[in-house]
This record gives C-alpha cells, sequence and structure tokens, in this order.
C-alpha cells in the first residue's frame, strides 16, 4: 500500500482578521487574542535573548 | 494537529465548532464540501461511557463520497498505531494511514508527508515551535472555557495560530 501524494498548498497564509471573521470570533475576543500573541512572542523573544546570552558567556569562558 | 495545520498556512475548521442548534451532519457535509482538504484521526474513536463513538469514521465516509463527486477534495487518514485502520476499517484497504503515534512530534511529521508548500516548506523545527507556543497559550484558553474541545475555545486556538503563523511565530 502506498501514501498519496502529498498535497501542494499554493494558497497564501490566511489573516487572522479573515479567519475570525470566517468563525465568527468577536471583534473584542480578537483585540484579546491579538494581544495574548503579542505578548507570548515578546515573551518568546526575551527567553531565547537570554539563552543566547548566557550560551555566549559560557563559550568567552572556556575561550 | 491546529498548530500544524496553520503553519502550513491553513484554516481548519472542526465539527467542533458547529453549535448544537445546527442539525450536525448539514453543517459537517458543509464544512465537507468547503474545505479543500480534510483530516480524519480515526485513532479518536474512543469509548464514551462505555460505548464506542463513531463519529470519526461515519465523516471519513463522508469525506470519500465527497471526494468521489469532487475530486478536488483530498482527504488524508490519520491512525496512531501502525497496521490498525487495515483490522478496524479494511474497506479502506489501500490506503495507508499517517501514523503519529499519539504524540504531537510525529503527527507534525506526518503532516510534512502529506502537505507540501509550493512557496516555503515549514521546517520541522518551525512545526514544533509553533507547537509550543499554541500550547502555551492553549493553557490561558482551557482556564478561560474550562475545556479545549468546544466551539469557542477551538476557535480562539486557531486565530491565535494563525497570528502565530502570519507572524513568523514558527520562524
Amino acid at each position: 500500500m502506498a501514501l498519496r501524494p502529498r498535497a501542494v498548498i499554493t494558497t497564501p497564509y490566511p489573516t487572522p482578521a479573515a479567519t475570525a471573521r470566517v468563525l465568527g470570533v468577536s471583534a473584542k475576543r480578537y483585540r484579546e487574542l491579538r494581544a495574548m500573541v503579542t505578548d507570548a512572542l515578546v515573551r518568546d523573544h526575551e527567553r531565547k535573548a537570554k539563552k543566547r546570552v548566557g550560551t555566549r558567556r559560557r563559550a568567552a569562558h572556556r575561550a | 494537529m491546529i498548530a500544524g495545520l496553520c503553519a502550513f498556512g491553513l484554516r481548519p475548521r472542526a465539527t467542533l465548532e458547529i453549535p448544537s442548534p445546527t442539525r450536525r451532519l448539514d453543517r459537517i457535509l458543509e464544512l465537507l464540501s468547503a474545505c479543500r482538504y480534510s483530516f480524519h484521526d480515526l485513532s479518536r474513536v474512543q469509548l464514551s461511557g462505555g460505548a464506542p463513538r463513531f463519529n470519526m469514521p461515519f465523516e471519513v465516509g463522508l469525506a470519500v463520497a465527497t471526494a468521489r463527486w469532487r475530486p478536488a477534495h483530498q482527504w488524508f487518514l490519520l491512525e496512531a498505531r501502525p497496521y490498525r485502520v487495515q483490522q478496524t476499517l479494511s474497506d479502506l484497504g489501500g490506503t495507508d494511514a499517517y501514523i503519529h503515534g499519539d504524540g504531537p512530534r510525529r503527527l507534525l511529521i506526518a503532516l510534512t508527508d502529506a502537505l507540501v508548500r509550493a512557496a516555503k516548506q515549514p521546517t520541522l523545527a518551525e512545526l514544533c515551535r509553533m507547537f509550543q507556543l499554541l500550547s502555551a497559550e492553549a493553557t490561558g484558553i482551557r482556564r478561560n472555557y474550562g475545556t479545549l474541545f468546544g466551539a469557542r475555545a477551538f476557535r480562539d486556538l486557531v486565530v491565535v495560530a494563525v497570528d502565530f503563523a502570519t507572524r513568523g511565530g514558527a520562524r
């Protein structure tokens, strides 16, 4: 038995606003969700930056 | 699954989002005919109050029929264990299921086997990162609604996942 050929996706990425509209998410909830994503990305960026500094410090210490 | 599909630039829909007053079967058929792809995880056939839930295999049947009269529709079968489909749904003989082993990483690998994005294929690392970001936010959404398996929680998860995907959260 063989797997089917892969599906090729050519459509552009949907926007969050259009997605919220299609799914019937209220404007208020949509704003809350956008803020949630912004916070998560900021937190993630800070975590990554901290990790990079730690790695650099360890490398410098070893050198 | 939501994280993976959104990272590929798809917009997931699910029977979960169907409000109860609507006739469920009509809405399932509407969703199937509106979507280009459908994904059916047969490992989700579990016991509920001692009785198995047959919704998933029934929906596979509807997807197969949809693809017959609308060949543009593509359906994908997912299973946790290899060769189990041959035992449980032998009518689909000749169709291999994508095996995910009940784990998110293998499910994401299965999606990369099933899908390809013409412009830029998301890497497994990007898919895993997207999954991590969405999982972290899912905790808050679950707290908000008491469950993730409801219409509102599903909608929130999809909007958040699409937002992560478009803002480069997966990269």
